[in-house]
């Protein structure tokens, strides 16, 4: 008899990538049922029906699953069959003899219980294969040995030919390409089918540092506590070779994602030496294109009256840009120790009525680690590292981008409203200098002329960035004010209507998160009884949140 | 299995030593597997011993991984160049098991070389107990063919701190961070297969079971996690043991997304140097001659590795745990969390006698507190000490003797790593005018019987910061006046084991009991080395001042107030005051409080949670004791003191002198201002140490301005040899102090020790606390003080400085003292026959 979790359907993991109900009915798959063992094409965007790949189409694929999908041996349709087969090239040149096994599952440090027996808390493995680098993820549902399409079995390979990734997933006995990384920045296809969650096409852990919630990891394993006592999967040996999750951020994910970027950067620019479509780039250094959710790193259960609790630092800065980046970081760590009294977060938790809830049942109380906020993408921050170490970018430039309401490190308005004036192309000897000439001159002209958007106001955005711009000596400045952010935040810490106000701020912040595809399980977030329609709001430089007005 | 292997089945012993490394891993095994019943913490039943209780057929391996950079560190950086840099700094940071050294091209400054270790102190107390010819052919083999013999041995002892394994630049043989050993490894694996069970439900998180357990340190990659992989495996009812051979191992190295300038595969450059078959225990990371670039040349993510701390990023390191007779475990979970209820079963018969301890002294958490292994170790150097004395100093209590090993690392090493402590304004520490009685009082004299008073006096709250906390009936105080409803708030510099119950008697009582910030107390949040004041507030209306800890011998157990009611206890010399004072009180509470919100990683002015969190104890592991047997003086002083207590007729003034804001500058224009007298009784004076040196350039201004100035001093012999004896017998001749005539020891006949901290002016003044004469004491440390202007209370400590003085009889030279307190120290089993009193390493502890 099966278990809830290996009946657990993964709607979001497969074409047509709906997560909610109302969602308009897919097309059909293909005009005819798809033939076994044929790679199919769906890129979503561009292929109206899935198709099989031509062998010209096969030959660019040039990543260990697509050499595999076409070295003629039978499609391996579950994941165990995967893993058999990649062991099986041991031997060959295309050997990945090292695997690692991580587990995740949203609510997957809960107990399992009777009660909790049928929470949705979608427990899948990412299996990552190499020898040295991993050019392989597979990531697939705990159904190792099921070829449905609802157990969902997904594939991203590096091709270092052409470099970038290729997305394959499983579906009707087969397999379907659904497109590369290219795909995820055309303007046809950006957002479509995977790439609403790989959303630059690159490789996606949310959860993408310490305590890396909802992963098996070292301060909180997903143990065989979370499953049914007769669960057969505690005696899987995939299960039990799972290793922890800061081995999947260093190891494969954090480096999958620089090798992305760095393929990106090179083919941005020309061989005239032209950078073109700058703005696809500088919209990861103003925007949020996806986000990464950090938390707290002791255990909630652990919290009580006389405990404290410190908010991950990416709450309240952009720490990747300004602190490793830029270096813009005070030398004394215990500037930016901002610790909130259990007691003011508990009072929280039972004033916004907080738990967590797959649309059945309810589990009392916080995420496992609490405080989970969204923090800045690693994929858009070390984009931006990436252009400064490829000359697009000055320091300086990014400081004064990054300083721009830099108390709102995600869904900052402010910020994402200097994008237009970025260039679409920029070359010449020194593109830094013309990039930031062009920008700047523009954005002049837009303070001048008073703009549409309000450019002229005395508290625009254009005239912060104008503002940090002409700031002299802007290191030693944007740290002063960095500390002086912080000093006004510990200011506050102990006070219960500023830790109120973060807690609302993080709730909005969890909420604009919960609007994106990214957000596919019910328990990644916790849940309160603020309205979902509740007034934006922002942290502003004393360190309070307020309302966006 | 007939034996346990050396760790890394390393080649190292011949095969009968090899069976007394054995015989070793088996005593340790046994003993954490009896655990410690009186604090709900065994008989661990589900850990066997598996020489002498075989696995079962179904025994599995389990490989428990972590990474090797240090969580806390990364925890409490805010950029990883930040990280890196603290990391590198220090051997102390590296606490998960691994320890590195990095070698740098002389010009370019660039790394040529990284060495990484996770070989356990033990294997390496054992090798040079049995072949010590092996010990420096390995470090001249791995760390440099420059090593001498007696770099590495200390009086035929082996030095694990040496200069070639105690630093991040000049070599690292094997683990010397306190918490990385082998014994602390073999207890929290283990303590991890104790189920508990608290309100009806099973522990099972990482971090719930090591707060619950108490089996490591919390904020560690590996700790935690090694415990919940274990404890899993007992709630599969297994049987769990270390697999053989037990030890810590470089697990994986890859160097994913790193960058060499010739394209070379960067794995190649790391090479596995001790250890086999998948249990590795050493390894260097190098590019081999020829390349055209070193180390320092390669890029990580698009940056050149300047850290080894780069490298420690990409290595997991393991431990292997075996399962066996899995599900079949008949172990009952145990209710509640160490020292919580007791055990569900009674303890199973002791194991035998680990004979093979008897020969090598344990080693483990917590036993080099005062320093980090920052500087050669002189103070035992053959150069410095003779054949007698270093046999003698082999003979002193573990953790004494490594403290004197430390004492001129201390002095001259870099200061260490610590977090920049934030002063408090000058203006704090002005003079205040006391109206209110003021108490002065002296051990063994009078201060249990003041204390005891001022204690049962409390009525609202009580605020005390300490440096050490080991006489029971102090707690019974404390617990007496919280049961009378008093608040009772304790900031301690603990890092031992040796009193487990302290924090969580009193926590359970409702004490808020904070470990301080400290590198000695092993807090996670460290400002000072040592937290080494004295500091009792009660009702924030007294503050006690004074020289001593709450240990037996510096608060020892006399009823009387100056007279002997019962048997007079002998103690420690030492003296203290107290003031009623709400101006004083609130100024030393509020700096109580602020050092305790330093220590939660609160800002200094930030508002109090409710009550803050109390710090759990430092992990246990197997310590080398902080409580040592000492005879007992042969007679008590001829003149008991009682306390004096002063109704002042105007105020007096009274200035707070609290190291390390204003003691040193308080203490040099305090003395230069004597005009007739100067009396100083002190546990020590440290010469070589410019901080020491500037107090006694002070006296000599004031005799150059005063022919007539009497100068009179007293220290402690006990335990005063070596360098440090040289040094100040150096530093008397120096300032022109005769032995007899301006400076003598205290008599050992009616005291245990001399742990004074005392400074009397022209019979008007004093100034008592906390600050003994060292560079620490009087810079570093957190340290307390008073100075009081007043003749009666000065006088008061005069006379009894003066009946210390005729005590002590002249004898003509300095007389060595040494070989007769060594010959003092006695046995637990001396305890019961009398004539032995309960030492504290802590007053010996050089600060």
């Amino acid at each position: 008899m099966c278990t809830f979790r290996e009946r657990q359907r993964f709607p979001t993991r497969n074409y047509p990538y709906h997560a909610r109900p109302d969602a308009a009915p897919p097309d059909e798959i293909s005009a005819e049922p798809p033939q076994a063992n044929t790679l199919y094409r769906r890129v979503l965007g561009l292929d109206a029906q899935a198709r099989p790949m031509t062998p010209d189409e096969l030959k660019g694929l040039d990543d260990p699953f697509g050499r595999l999908l076409r070295s003629g041996a039978p499609f391996p349709l579950t994941l165990r069959q995967l893993l058999a087969a990649v062991d099986a090239l041991g031997g060959t040149p295309e050997a990945l003899a090292n695997q690692l096994v991580f587990l995740a599952a949203d609510g997957g440090h809960i107990p399992w219980s009777q009660e909790t027996d049928e929470l949705e808390r979608f427990f899948r493995f990412a299996v990552a294969r190499g020898s040295g680098d991993f050019p392989l993820l597979v990531s697939g549902s705990t159904a190792l040995d099921s070829d449905a399409n609802g157990a969902f079995l997904q594939v991203i390979g590096w091709d270092a030919t052409n470099e970038v990734f290729h997305y394959y997933e499983r579906l009707d006995g087969t397999f379907f390409w659904a497109g590369m990384s290219q795909h995820a920045l055309e303007d046809g296809t950006r957002g479509q089918g995977p790439f609403d969650s790989h959303v630059n096409g690159s490789l996606v852990m949310k959860e993408l540092r310490a305590p890396w919630i909802h992963w098996h990891a070292p301060q909180a394993g997903i143990n065989e506590e979370a499953l049914a006592p007769d669960d057969r999967l505690r005696d899987e040996p995939i299960f039990r070779s799972r290793v922890t999750a800061e081995r999947l951020e260093t190891e494969v994910v954090r480096p999958g994602i620089r090798r992305w970027n760095e393929a990106r950067v090179r083919k941005a620019v020309g061989a005239d030496g032209v950078w073109r479509r700058v703005p696809h780039v500088m919209r990861q250094a103003v925007t949020d294109t996806t986000v990464n959710l950090a938390s707290a790193d002791t255990a909630s259960r652990l919290l009580t009256d006389d405990s404290v609790l410190r908010p991950p630092l990416s709450f309240f800065l952009n720490r990747d840009t300004l602190f490793d980046t830029l270096g813009l970081v005070p030398d004394d760590p215990a500037v930016a120790a901002v610790n909130i009294s259990g007691r003011l977060y508990l009072g929280c938790l039972e004033r916004y009525d907080v738990h967590r809830s797959d649309g059945s049942i309810r589990v009392e109380g916080d995420s496992h680690f609490p405080f989970l906020t969204p923090e800045p993408a690693f994929e858009d921050t070390h984009l931006i590292e990436a252009c400064l170490q490829a000359g697009l970018l000055t320091p300086r430039f990014v400081a004064c981008l990054s300083m721009t309401d830099f108390t709102n490190p995600v869904f900052s308005e402010r910020r994402a409203a200097l994008l237009r004036y970025v260039p679409e192309e920029v070359g010449g000897a020194d593109v830094a200098a013309t990039l930031e000439t062009r920008f700047v001159e523009a954005l002049r002209e837009a303070v001048e002329a008073g703009g549409d958007g309000g450019a002229g106001r005395a508290d625009s955005p254009e005239r912060e960035f104008l503002s940090n711009w002409e700031t002299e000596d802007f290191e030693a400045a944007f740290i002063s004010r960095i500390t002086e952010y912080f000093l006004a935040l510990k200011a506050g810490m102990a006070d219960p209507d500023v830790v109120d106000g973060w807690f609302r701020l993080m709730e909005h912040r969890r909420r604009r998160f919960r609007r994106r595809p990214l957000a596919e399980f019910s328990l990644t977030t916790p849940r309160t009884n603020i309205p979902e329609d509740a007034p934006p709001l922002r942290m502003n430089t004393r360190g309070r949140a307020e309302p966006i007005t | 299995m007939d034996r346990f292997d050396p760790p890394g089945f390393l080649d190292d012993l011949t095969d009968p030593q090899k069976g007394q490394w054995s015989r070793l891993v088996s005593g340790w095994l046994d003993r954490a597997r009896a655990g410690r019943p009186d604090i709900n913490d065994g008989p661990r039943a589900q850990f066997f011993n598996p020489l002498t209780n075989a696995p079962g057929a179904d025994q599995q391996v389990a490989v428990i991984a972590w990474n090797a950079f240090p969580r806390q560190v990364r925890s409490s950086s805010l950029s990883d160049r930040q990280r890196w840099r603290t990391a590198d700094s220090d051997r102390n940071f590296q606490d998960e098991y691994c320890e590195w050294s990095v070698t740098r091209d002389p010009v370019t400054r660039k790394i040529t070389r990284a060495t990484f270790t996770c070989e356990g102190p033990e294997y390496w107390d054992a090798l040079a107990a049995l072949n010590p010819d092996k010990v420096l052919e390995l470090y001249r083999e791995f760390v440099s063919p420059e090593v001498r013999r007696e770099d590495l041995f200390v009086g035929g002892e082996y030095n694990p701190l040496n200069r070639f394994n105690n630093s991040t630049s000049r070599g690292a043989m094997h683990l010397i961070q306190p918490a990385n050993t082998l014994r602390a490894e073999i207890e929290l694996g283990a303590a991890a297969t104790i189920r508990r069970v608290v309100n009806g439900a099973e522990v099972t998180g990482a971090q719930e079971l090591i707060n619950c357990s108490g089996y490591g340190e919390a904020g560690r990659n590996s700790d935690p996690h090694i415990g919940e992989q274990v404890n899993a495996l007992a709630r599969q009812k297994a049987d769990i043991t270390l697999n053989n051979p037990v030890g810590l191992y470089l697990h994986e190295f890859n160097p994913v997304g790193w960058t060499t300038p010739d394209g070379t595969d960067a794995r190649e450059f790391w090479k596995f140097v001790r250890g086999r078959d998948g249990h590795f225990v050493r390894a260097v990371y190098e590019v081999p001659p020829g390349k055209g670039y070193v180390v320092g040349d390669i890029k990580i993510a698009g940056r050149r590795i300047e850290f080894g701390a780069q490298i420690a990023d990409f290595i997991t390191i393991k431990l292997e745990g075996l399962a066996t007779r899995i599900g079949q475990s008949t172990a009952a979970p145990f209710q509640n969390c160490k020292f919580g209820a007791q055990p569900p079963a009674a303890p199973p018969a002791p194991p035998d006698a680990l004979a093979a301890l008897a020969d090598l002294p344990p080693r483990g958490r917590g036993d080099s507190a005062s320093a980090p292994a920052a500087a050669p170790p002189n103070a035992l150097s053959a150069e410095s000490a003779d054949a007698a004395e270093r046999t003698l100093a082999a003979r002193l209590p573990a953790a004494l003797r490594r403290d004197a090993e430390l004492v001129e690392a201390t002095a001259a090493a870099a200061p260490p790593a610590l977090l920049p402590y934030p002063r408090l304004p000058p203006e704090e520490f002005r003079t205040r005018m006391v109206s209110g009685k003021i108490m002065a009082y002296a051990s063994p004299d009078s201060t249990f019987a003041v204390t005891k008073k001022l204690i049962d006096s409390a009525r609202r709250s009580i605020v005390i910061g300490i440096y050490d906390f080991r006489a029971d009936y102090m707690k019974e105080l404390l617990k007496r006046a919280m049961r009378r409803g008093v608040t009772v708030s304790l900031m301690l510099d603990t890092n031992s084991d040796d009193d487990p119950n302290l924090f969580p008697e009193l926590r359970a009582l409702g004490a808020t009991c904070v470990r301080a910030p400290s590198r000695s107390a092993h807090s996670p949040i460290q400002y000072f080395g040592n937290a080494h004041e004295k500091i009792i507030v009660v009702d924030n209306e007294i503050v006690m001042i004074q020289s001593g800890n709450w240990s037996e011998n510096s608060i020892p157990f006399n009823e009387g107030d100056g007279e002997v009611v019962g048997d007079f206890v002998a103690g420690n010399r030492d003296m203290g005051i107290a003031m009623q004072s709400r101006e004083l009180s609130t100024f030393f509470a509020g700096l109580v409080a602020r050092d305790m919100r330093l220590a939660q990683g609160l800002p200094p002015d930030a508002q109090p949670p409710a009550a803050p969190p109390a710090a759990p104890p430092a992990a246990p592991g197997e310590t080398a004791s902080d409580i040592f047997f000492e005879a007992a003086p042969p007679a008590a002083p001829e003149r008991l003191f009682p306390s004096l207590t002063v109704t002042p007729t105007t105020p007096v003034r009274v200035t707070p002198a609290v190291t390390p804001e204003n003691f040193h500058e308080t203490a040099k224009t305090f003395l230069r201002s004597a005009t007739r007298s100067i009396r100083i009784e002190q546990q020590y004076i440290r010469g070589g140490q410019e901080a020491i040196t500037a107090l006694m350039e002070e006296i000599k201004a004031a005799r150059d301005n005063n022919p007539d100035l009497e100068v009179s001093i007293i220290v402690s012999p006990k335990y005063l040899f070596g360098d440090d004896k040289r040094k100040f017998l150096r530093l008397m001749e120096d300032f022109e102090m005769e032995f007899d005539t301006n400076f003598r020891f205290l008599s050992l006949k009616h005291f245990v020790h001399c742990h004074n901290k005392l400074i009397v002016v022209d019979d008007e003044k004093v100034l008592i606390g906390s600050q003994n004469w060292s560079t620490t004491g009087v810079l570093t440390n957190r340290e307390a003080s008073l100075l009081v202007e007043h003749a009666g209370v000065a006088s008061y400590f005069a006379a009894i400085f003066d009946a210390d003085w005729e005590l002590s009889e002249p004898t003509g030279a300095p007389p060595d003292q040494f070989a007769a307190a060594v010959e003092g120290l006695a046995e637990g089993s001396d305890f019961a026959s009398g004539g032995v009193v309960l030492s504290s390493v802590r007053d010996y502890t050089d600060v």
